[in-house]
């Protein structure tokens, strides 16, 4: 397949370590428990130090520095513990500049945190235990994963033709990859996924964000879609084509959101844009 | 009569200084008369980015609102007037009024606005701003200089405080005048 063939292509992407793999895995069964999740952490000595790096810098003004995960989880809490270690497990990826589609360094990066913000804002919206807050904040961090790849393969001319293509009215940036390349973003990031074995769970959330399946019930593509275009309204909303995208009114509307609520939720994701902005890639 | 420019001796060509950058972030707003300087917004979206410049006084204002109306959140408005359009249009007048810059000279320049494929109309923020603006303006007997919304394409946009030029820049493409 197409997908597989651009990813076999492309060098040097920062794959997960196994400790996230199998963290992932144990919070997409539900079945983590605080302690082990600290433990597959803890043994994990690279994704530790950027941890331990990450809770000592300046955004969280600790007085003493922590030096171990179990303190770092008393003082900041598990919930942020996750975030860091997503952040220090796709940042490398993430965080890039993408000519291929006009993005800046820490330009997607930024998009992508403040769409992980949305995705909790919004999970903890809606009707409680849809989606765990964990999973929601990984799938809006990794939803456009695949951009990575998929710049690579937009040569100048490629490029040139994208953005023909989306500027003929109707036409989205999906399609348009697809008609250039014979695949687009989303199923390159899911494939990138898949093969990295994380849970089938986060290959949704990523395979359908531009499309989300809402029926019978809302699943992470759905919260990941409508999560993504306030992202793109309340904050930097980089590179080609960031608006040539399609709406799903369904996805809405399952979550329980009306016109009202969407301009809200882009005044609370604004507000958090500060505290996005702090962050930035541990190396 | 025809002149020629001789460059002195030893002249060495000197690109001209880079203009300073005076970012305006989103929901901000900023009014200057320093002549050396642009004032830059980047990647206007759904939002709208609306220019003013007064070229005898050399004073501008740049405006970056993201919503329509400061009705959803007062307290947000008072806090943040230049998160909303009916807020933030009129106090950036009232900034470059402070800095010697008189309404009848003001050029009004107007972008953003960028909509989704939106077939269903769910997320009206980007026409519904666009609207705000022209409303507002109409009401104001306000007439446009130039405009450019709409659209799928987020934009970049800055004004040169030296001569009021604005320049917008689209992802992937060169940037050019407005
Ligand atoms: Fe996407
Ligand atoms: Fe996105």
């Amino acid at each position: 397949m197409k997908a597989d063939e651009l990813i076999a292509k492309a060098k040097n992407l920062q794959v997960p370590s196994p400790a996230v793999v199998s963290l992932l895995g144990m919070l997409a069964e539900e079945e983590a428990d605080n302690e082990e999740i600290i433990q597959v952490i803890t043994r994990d000595s690279v994704i530790s130090s950027k941890i331990l790096g990450s809770c000592n810098a300046a955004v969280y003004g600790l007085a003493t520095p922590v030096t171990s995960i179990d303190q770092a989880v008393l003082y900041i809490g598990h919930s942020e513990i996750h975030r860091l270690v997503m952040t220090a497990a796709f940042g490398g990826v993430l965080n890039q500049a993408l000519p291929g589609y006009a993005i800046g360094e820490q330009e997607l990066w930024q998009h992508s945190l403040l769409t992980a913000h949305v995705c909790v804002i919004i999970s903890e919206r809606t009707p409680h235990g849809v989606i765990d807050p964990a999973i929601a904040y990984t799938g809006g961090l990794i939803h456009d994963i695949g951009k990575n790849v998929i710049s690579r393969a937009l040569t100048p001319e490629f490029q040139g033709t994208l953005m023909e293509l989306i500027e003929q009215p109707g036409h989205s940036l999906l399609a348009a990859e697809r008609a250039v390349l014979g695949t687009d973003h989303a199923e390159v990031g899911a494939c990138l996924l898949r093969k990295w074995r994380l849970p089938e769970l986060l290959i949704e959330g990523v395979a359908h964000h531009h499309k989300p399946a809402s029926r019978p019930n809302v699943k992470l593509s759905t919260l990941v879609h409508v999560a993504d275009l306030i992202a793109h309204q309340a904050g930097n909303s980089p590179g080609i084509g960031s608006y040539a995208a399609q709406t799903d009114a369904a996805a809405v509307t399952a979550l329980g959101l009306e016109a009202a609520d969407l301009e809200k939720l882009v005044m609370d994701a604004y507000d958090t844009l500060a505290e996005v902005a702090g962050k930035r890639v541990v190396s | 009569m025809s002149i020629t420019l001789t460059p002195p001796p030893n002249h060495r060509w000197v690109a001209p200084t880079p203009k300073k950058n005076l970012i305006v972030g989103m929901g901000d707003m900023l009014a200057s008369n320093d002549v050396s300087s642009q004032l830059v917004t980047y990647s206007l979206g759904s939002c709208v980015g609306i220019t003013i410049y007064d070229p005898v006084a050399k004073v501008g204002g740049l405006l970056h609102a993201m919503l329509p109306d400061s009705a959803i959140n007062l307290d947000r408005a008072a806090a943040r007037p230049y998160m909303f359009v009916d807020t933030g249009l009129p106090a950036m007048f009232h900034a470059a009024y402070a800095l010697g810059g008189a309404k009848a000279r003001l050029v009004i320049k107007f972008c953003g606005g960028a909509q989704f494929l939106d077939d269903k109309k769910i997320f009206r923020i980007g026409e519904r701003n666009v609207e705000a603006v022209m409303g507002m303006l109409a009401r104001n007997g306000v007439r446009l200089a130039a405009s450019e919304t709409g659209g799928h394409a987020s934009r970049t946009v800055r004004l040169d405080l030296a001569n009021g030029n604005v320049t917008l820049e689209i992802p992937g493409k060169q940037s050019y005048l407005l």
